[in-house]
């Protein structure tokens, strides 16, 4: 009873107190690399892939971008299902961020490696479970405080254990909040419900059904000039949000409101066979908004025409400077400002508007995964992927900022006089859109994807082989609803089915020299389809495809010494990886042609390669040091072959070569190297802190400004400094981590309870997250300083303290 | 004698008083209209008087402006600038913003803080501007920046009448600039009518000749960027409103828009149509 009335206590100190915090999603991966942490490194054969130090940096805080090894491009497995799309803008992690606490971690599969879970041809895969665990009957209820973008959560968990027939059953909720302006990206908020029925049968069968449903509205953070973030002395500044009738006001956010059904199935024959069938349904809307305007001044607080950087004359820089100095707010949107212009205009038209992008999803993905066991010691993997998805893109008028109506134009095209071409419907032309109607581009993207694969592994007694080998076949059809002004032949109706396939095929080799020592390769090489960004020009107006689509390549290799012993663990990995044919296209506002134009490159050959070095021991019984050391680089290979085509007609207004070979073709730094001390006194408490430094990180290039064609117009010490790469300054951050565990038991019931405190940033280290030059660029005078660098900076020194209690 | 000495004075005595109480009555007027916007408010005219063609005035001192806009850069023919005018005369405020219009529509009643700003002249065009430039050799200017407008530029009232101010030929001078002028009785000369006001495929201006049947030229400035370029000039005779505006000696105006042109009416005919039959055509872009 007492026990009882301790829980009613803690709980409302929970709900009163901490509600309205949220968990979050980097805690959430944290913990989730805890338990990577906290899995024991044996040295089996089939187990020699992780990376430790990898996960106990990621673990003691986010480590920006300072990617300890090369390719950080990576998928994620839900119930064996992999929820990204080869369509455009699903925001696959949204479906079930929050959520994450109620998974436990499968297996994490780094560099390629195999996996017991089947082929995916990624080099980072996480894959996630939310089978409920056999046992009694668990609750646990957990809460986080954050300062950070992660914000604040409480977490709400119950597990019936074996149940009634065997059916066990979980029911989880969490809350996210964080008040406007408490965090950089705004606020946030959202609701997650998952829910989870597992019955065994007999033969070794098991149904198992889950409902996931996160419903999240948050605002986005934005890059702006290092000049703003200098004039207001405020690192988390954010052009994104503004002041409207004096509250704050978010255009800029994105919505998640789409529940994912999971259905799996598995059977096992015996333990050295075993059929898995995952299915999930995903049926929903995601969304974002953000504000537009046409024919009107620019809103943006930080435009480079509004800034003292703009004005050559040292007075005229002197009275802005002063003048946001004393009027700080003019660096954040004037909502009354933009408001009392849409009401002043002629019969109430908005030049303004808040627009809300909607993303209407009907998506149903498989995963088949066989397995068999011979002698033992060979095993036999078949398997498949399937995916039919389609998305649904429309526009509705989110808000008229005190306007009656807003034309449906668009606004991207110029005015060439032409009497249709910036209608979104030339059916309809002229039309006055009220605030909630639906507005501009409006279609769909269809995409099919099989994808069967078969891997087989033999272990002997010094080798262990393993070889995969995959095809998929992937069609993309776009479906037009409306005809545009532009394209009216090709804007409407149902495109072509574009019908690519892919090959996959790896092997790896582990071979034990010794007890303590193994050496393992990795050689892989991918045909990869186009995802359907890569594959259209713009397909919120056409369905013409981009004229570098050629098979993209990827070929890469992994050689690694492991020398494992009780008192100390190292390694040492030489990589490789290149990506050939890779295709990029961006829209920008080109200033010698006065117009936008899009931007595409093909024929791009990227190389990523590196040296790692990992060393883990004890210095004393419970202090450990790790040390990781990565060099990398990662190049463009060659010089590849551009166009710049005209939005209004795709008219080729420019082509060429880009000069860009051997420049940076990512954002990880040259060196990277982190020190991990951890120090554990008991079994349940833990302290360690992460030291992690980075050299020679290149900001994000614009390629097009390094065309031939802006060569040959300027003298070659003017391209020399034009085309340069840029690199961040060294930079090295801190993180702690300390946690305590403590047992409570009464007659009835045990509970654990977990404390965790994370601080990051310690040495509140200006870090730029985020740096890359501007798509758009000053063609006539190729001043690089015109358009300048724009940034993110990470907050500074942040904390999230976490507690969860768990009662069996 | 006494007696007519005595009247004399008197008489002088009242003939004085009389003016003096004219003059006060006149600055009492004058001080009453100031007093709401401060004692340093200056007119158009006095302003622009400040100003010696092809000089450069900084203005140290806090002088206030106050004038009804007259035109702006709703249609794209007037860029970066509005125009101001008061009863005694116009002037250009050059601004560093695209669609002011939609802060600063035709009829606001505006108050511009010049000090720190300076007065120079485009082509004898007199204009105030936030800065200016000769490191290159040339004078190059700079309108407010818009962060500051508000900083400059204080709206007073909105939606203020504004009415044109009728104009003959041989009225027109450097005192009217930048002010809102009607002229009658003129037309396209032959050559112009039925073209388009400019280049609006090339993004070019392109003048117009405007003939006074009662014999002289105006010349209708039009910017490529304009968004009635591309219209066509009428053939008619009648009415055309417009700011006046200078390029160096030749006299110039600017449409707002083509609802400021009204030549619907039969051409001219006689000697003074005669005069203005074409000499050079069209005039180059400038």
């Amino acid at each position: 009873m007492k026990f009882r009335g301790f829980l009613i206590i803690l709980f409302t100190i929970f709900v009163t107190i901490v509600f309205g915090q949220e968990k979050n999603e980097l805690f959430a991966f944290e913990q989730n690399m805890q338990t990577m942490d906290e899995r024991q490194w044996t040295p089996t054969l089939l187990n020699a892939s992780g990376n430790v130090l990898y996960n106990t940096v990621m673990y003691n805080g986010r480590i920006f971008s300072w990617s300890i090894r090369g390719d950080n491009n990576s998928t994620t497995f839900l119930n064996g299902v992999n929820l990204s799309s080869p369509l455009s803008h699903l925001r696959g992690n949204d479906l079930y961020i929050g959520l994450q606490n109620l998974f436990h971690k499968e297996d994490l599969v780094l560099h390629g490696a195999f996996s017991e879970n089947g082929y995916v041809a990624k080099p980072t895969v996480n894959y996630f479970s939310n089978e409920v665990i056999v046992g009694g009957k668990k609750y646990s209820v957990s809460t986080g405080i954050s300062n950070s973008i992660y914000s604040n959560n409480i977490t709400l968990n119950y597990q019936n254990g074996a149940g009634l027939n065997g059916i066990r059953q979980s029911y989880g909720l969490t809350f996210q909040q964080s008040e406007p302006s408490s965090v950089p990206i705004g606020y946030k908020k959202s609701f997650g419900f998952a829910y989870s029925i597992h019955k065994d049968f007999l033969y070794d069968r098991y149904l198992g059904f889950s409902i996931l449903w996160n419903i999240g509205d948050q605002g986005k953070a934005a890059t702006s000039v290092k000049e703003t973030y200098e004039l207001t002395g405020q690192r988390t500044y954010s052009p994104n949000w503004g002041w409207y009738h004096q509250q704050f006001y978010y255009p800029s956010t994105k919505q998640t409101n789409a529940p994912v059904f999971l259905l799996n199935y598995r059977k096992r024959w015996s333990a050295s066979s075993f059929l898995k069938i995952a299915n999930a349904f995903i049926v929903g809307r995601q969304s974002e908004s953000s504000i537009e305007w046409t024919k009107t001044a620019d809103p943006r607080p930080d435009y480079y025409r509004y800034l003292p950087s703009y004005y050559a004359d040292s007075n005229i820089r002197s009275s802005l400077t002063d003048w946001y100095t004393q009027h700080p707010e003019l660096l954040q949107i004037q909502f009354d400002k933009l408001e009392k212009t849409n009401k002043a205009s002629k019969d109430g038209r908005s030049y303004y508007i808040i627009n809300q992008q909607n993303k209407d999803l009907i998506l149903l993905h498989g995963s088949l995964l066989f397995s068999h066991y011979f002698k033992s010691n060979i095993q036999v993997q078949l398997g498949g992927q399937y995916l039919v998805d389609q998305i649904h893109y429309s526009n509705i008028l989110k808000d008229l900022l005190g306007g009656t109506y807003y034309y449906n134009f668009n606004g991207w095209i110029n005015d060439d006089g032409s009497v249709s071409s910036f209608q979104n419907d030339i059916l309809h032309p002229d039309r006055k859109i009220k605030q909630g109607d639906q507005w501009g581009p409006d279609y769909a993207m269809r995409a099919i994807q099989f994808s069967p694969w078969i891997q087989l592994s033999h272990e002997g007694p010094r080798l262990e082989t393993n070889f995969a080998l995959g095809y998929g076949i992937q069609g993309l059809q776009r479906i037009g609803y409306n005809a545009n002004g532009l394209y009216p032949s090709n804007s409407k109706e149902r495109s072509v089915f574009s019908v690519s396939p892919s090959w996959d095929i790896k092997t790896q080799l582990l071979y034990k020299l010794n007890g303590r020592l193994y050496l393992r390769s990795i050689l892989y090489g991918n045909w990869v389809s186009h995802d359907a960004e890569a594959t259209y020009i713009d397909t919120d107006i056409h369905s013409i495809t981009t004229p570098y689509l050629i098979t993209r390549l990827e070929d890469g290799a992994d050689l690694s010494l492991f020398y494992r012993a009780p008192a100390i663990k190292f390694s040492l990995s030489a990589y490789y990886k290149n990506s050939i044919n890779e295709n990029e296209k961006k829209m920008f506002y080109q200033d010698a042609y006065a117009s936008f134009v899009y931007g595409l490159v093909g024929k791009i050959n990227k190389s990523f390669s590196g040296a790692e070095a990992t060393l883990e021991t004890s210095v004393v019984s419970n202090v450990q040091i790790s040390i990781v050391s990565t060099i990398q680089r990662n190049i463009y290979l060659t010089n590849p072959n551009y166009r710049l085509i005209s939005v209004n007609d795709l008219h080729l207004v420019e082509s060429g070569i880009l000069q860009i070979k051997l420049m940076p073709a990512d954002n990880s730094p040259s060196f990277t190297s982190a020190l991990n001390l951890f120090y554990q006194p008991s079994s349940s408490t833990r302290l360690g802190f992460t030291f992690v430094y980075a050299q020679e990180r290149p900001i994000a290039i614009d390629l097009f400004r390094r065309s031939d064609a802006v060569k040959n117009k300027l003298d070659a010490y003017s391209w020399s400094l034009l085309s340069a790469p840029i690199f961040l300054a060294d930079q090295g951050i801190l993180n702690a981590f300390l946690s305590k565990s403590f047992q409570l038991k009464t007659k009835f019931h045990q509970a654990r309870c977990n404390t965790s405190l994370s601080i990051r940033n310690m040495l509140n280290a200006l870090v730029p997250v985020l740096a890359y030059e501007q798509s758009r660029f000053d063609y006539i005078h190729f001043n690089s300083n015109k358009y300048a660098l724009k940034y993110l900076y990470d907050q500074g020194t942040s904390f999230s303290l976490r507690i969860q209690l768990q009662i069996q | 004698m006494k007696n007519k000495t005595y009247w004399w004075g008197l008489t002088c005595v009242l003939f004085m008083y009389t003016i003096c109480i004219a003059a006060c009555l006149k600055q009492s007027a004058s001080a009453a209209y100031n007093s709401s916007f401060g004692d340093s408010t200056i007119s158009l005219r006095n302003f622009r008087k400040l100003h010696t063609m092809g000089a450069v005035e900084y203005i140290a001192q806090p002088l206030f402006l106050e004038g009804t806009v007259i035109a702006n850069d709703e249609h794209d023919n007037i860029y970066k600038s509005i125009c101001i005018q008061d009863k005694t005369g116009g002037l250009v405020v050059q601004m560093d913003g695209l669609s002011i219009y939609q802060t600063y529509p035709v009829g606001t009643v505006v108050r511009v803080n010049a000090q720190h700003l300076f007065l120079t002249d485009y082509r004898r065009m007199v204009q105030l501007v936030a800065a200016v430039d000769t490191s290159n050799g040339t004078l190059s200017t700079s309108g407010i920046p818009s962060p500051l407008f508000s900083q400059y530029i204080k709206i007073i009232s909105e939606n203020a009448p504004v009415t044109p101010l009728f104009v003959s030929y041989k009225n027109l001078g450097d005192s009217l600039q930048g002010r809102l002028i009607q002229i009658n009785s003129v037309e396209f000369s032959a050559a112009d009518t039925g073209q388009t006001y400019a280049d609006k495929k090339n993004k070019l201006g392109i003048s117009r000749s405007l003939k006074f049947c009662t014999g002289g030229t105006i010349y209708l400035r039009t910017s490529g960027y304009a968004d009635f370029a591309g219209a066509k000039t009428q053939s008619g005779n009648g009415i055309v409103i417009g700011v006046y505006s200078v390029f160096n000696t030749e006299k110039q105006l600017l449409l707002r828009d083509t609802n400021d042109i009204l030549l619907t009416g039969k051409r001219c005919t006689g000697a003074a149509w005669l005069q203005n039959l074409p000499q050079n055509g069209s005039k180059s872009p400038n």
